[in-house]
């Protein structure tokens, strides 16, 4: 494993296009707390979270071949976890207005009631403050919610989340600063709000 | 940039929120889950297999595979052996049969045909024949039966011509006499020999047959009909040893013929050889007088030369 770490993530995912397991092992390595961390933020939940960071992985693994070097490989990764995230909402979505007749015992998950109190672990983690900062960032909407995520959270360049997102720059930076005054208006409602 | 200054205070606060980290088991249960769906897809995909993969890609029915071959061989074998064999006798079989056939015509009951079509039935000809069961065969149609003064009879299957005895042994007379007229006529001189004691059997079995016919007091002019057949036989062989004799004459002129022209041949060939001699010996004297002129001329020079020389 040491030796795959001198590698860029464009080399490791070129080696395991070439059926080089460890190197996707290396992948795994880099990402899995970037892209839990990413999917905590946009769903709220850890667990929802750790599941949707698994898919994008199993997705990654799948679809190795479909990777091309034009792009950064972080840019393709959050890519595919940006739309598996979102396809779980289109899929709460869905359950949320769903007749009892469509039940479906395999995926009884999804009918499991969310347990919204903070676990312990969680309390250890964050404060209150990021509490109430993590309901604000759920109660927007996912146009803003995504990019806010991408840009102030994990930190990713404008070109990468318009190459992400497949928006104009123009529609991303003008989006960002409405979600953050959102954020802004959402945490002095919720949260008494102190300016730093 | 005037964007990213007015909130600046989010984005900080927004940074400085704790990264939440992947739980210890992750990749295992990663690991696992990419393990089941590989297996997933195996199964997906050995599902989609074709019959055959399906028959003979399991390692369980390896032995499948020598068995369902040698089934195949054994069938086309026996295919091909019955194609050889059963179809000529079945073909036997029908032919026996439609040999048989006009005796059976004849009688009045007659059996059903066995053809290749009641051992294989086409399809459909099965109701054919229920539609028929309730028909009256072809021959019992009233427009094919004829009707004579007293009986009936069918057209269609006429009863076979029964030989009489007068007519045996007429075939016999006229198959020994077409023999040894052939036997006679080969040997050449002995003809009119054979002919004799033909004639003469022939006579002696027609006056045997007269007296016969007297004493049963039936009219000679049937007696007559019967002999006028073999009158004709001896006739016609007369015929043909009469043209046998002009070939015998064509024969000896052409051989005559022949040899006349090849005296005259030898006598023009020995008219031209002699002639061909004679050009020789003139050649020859000829050369031997030049051969001799020149001989004489050169003494005369030598002679001219010594003369000069003294």
């Amino acid at each position: 494993m040491p030796e795959y770490r001198k590698y860029t993530d464009e080399e490791l995912i070129l080696m395991f296009q070439s059926d080089d397991v460890e190197a996707f092992n290396e992948i795994v390595f880099r990402y899995k707390n970037k892209v839990v961390n990413f999917l905590y933020r946009y769903t709220g939940d850890r667990d929802e979270a750790e599941d949707l960071a698994q898919d994008t992985f199993i997705k990654v693994f799948r679809s190795k071949h479909l990777y091309k070097e034009i792009a950064k490989f972080s840019t393709w990764f959050y890519t595919i976890a940006v739309n598996t995230a979102k396809t779980n909402a289109k899929k709460k979505s869905r359950m949320s207005t769903i007749s009892i007749s469509d039940f479906d015992p395999e995926n009884e998950k999804d009918f499991d009631l969310k347990d919204t109190n903070l676990t312990p672990e969680e309390n250890a983690n964050a404060g209150i403050e990021n509490y109430y900062i993590q309901q604000a960032i759920n109660s927007l909407d996912e146009d803003f919610r995504n990019i806010i995520i991408l840009r102030d959270i994990q930190d990713l360049d404008y070109e990468e989340i318009v190459t992400i997102t497949g928006l104009p720059m123009g529609t991303v930076k003008s989006r960002i600063n409405r979600g953050r005054e959102k954020l802004k208006k959402l945490l002095i409602d919720i949260y008494p709000y102190k300016e730093t | 940039m005037k964007n990213e200054e007015e909130h600046i205070d989010v984005r900080e606060k927004l940074l400085k929120l704790p990264r939440v980290k992947a739980r210890d088991g992750f990749e295992n249960e990663l690991l696992r889950r990419i393990n089941l769906l590989e297996t997933q897809t195996v199964k997906s995909t050995a599902k989609k297999g074709s019959f055959w993969e399906s028959l003979f890609g399991r390692k369980s029915l390896a032995w499948s595979v020598p068995a369902m071959g040698l089934a195949v061989i054994v069938f086309v074998g026996v295919y091909t052996i019955f194609l050889n064999n059963g179809g000529n006798e079945m073909v036997n079989v029908n032919k026996s049969v439609s040999n048989e056939m006009p005796q059976k015509n004849a009688a009045p009951n007659n059996e059903p045909l066995v053809t290749m079509n009641d051992i294989f039935p086409t399809p459909g000809k099965d109701i054919t024949n229920d539609l028929e069961i309730g028909r009256t065969p072809k021959t019992e149609k009233k427009s094919d039966i004829k009707t004579g003064l007293n009986e009936t009879y069918f057209d269609q299957s006429p009863n076979p011509i029964v030989p009489s005895k007068t007519n045996v042994i007429d075939s016999k007379m006229e198959s020994t006499i077409y023999e040894k007229a052939e036997d006679v006529g080969r040997t050449g001189k002995s003809i009119k020999k054979a002919e004799e004691k033909e004639v003469g059997n022939m006579n002696n079995g027609v006056l045997k047959e007269e007296k016969k016919s007297d004493e049963s007091s039936r009219s000679t002019d049937t007696e007559k009909k019967k002999t006028s057949p073999m009158i004709k036989d001896v006739e016609k062989v007369k015929s043909e040893k009469g043209n046998n004799d002009v070939k015998d004459k064509i024969e000896t002129r052409v051989k005559e013929e022949t040899k006349i022209k090849d005296d005259t041949r030898v006598k023009e060939d020995a008219k031209k050889k002699e002639e061909a001699r004679k050009k020789e010996d003139a050649r020859k004297k000829e050369e031997a007088k030049k051969k001799e002129e020149a001989k004489k001329k050169e003494e005369l020079e030598k002679l001219k030369e010594k003369i000069k020389d003294n």
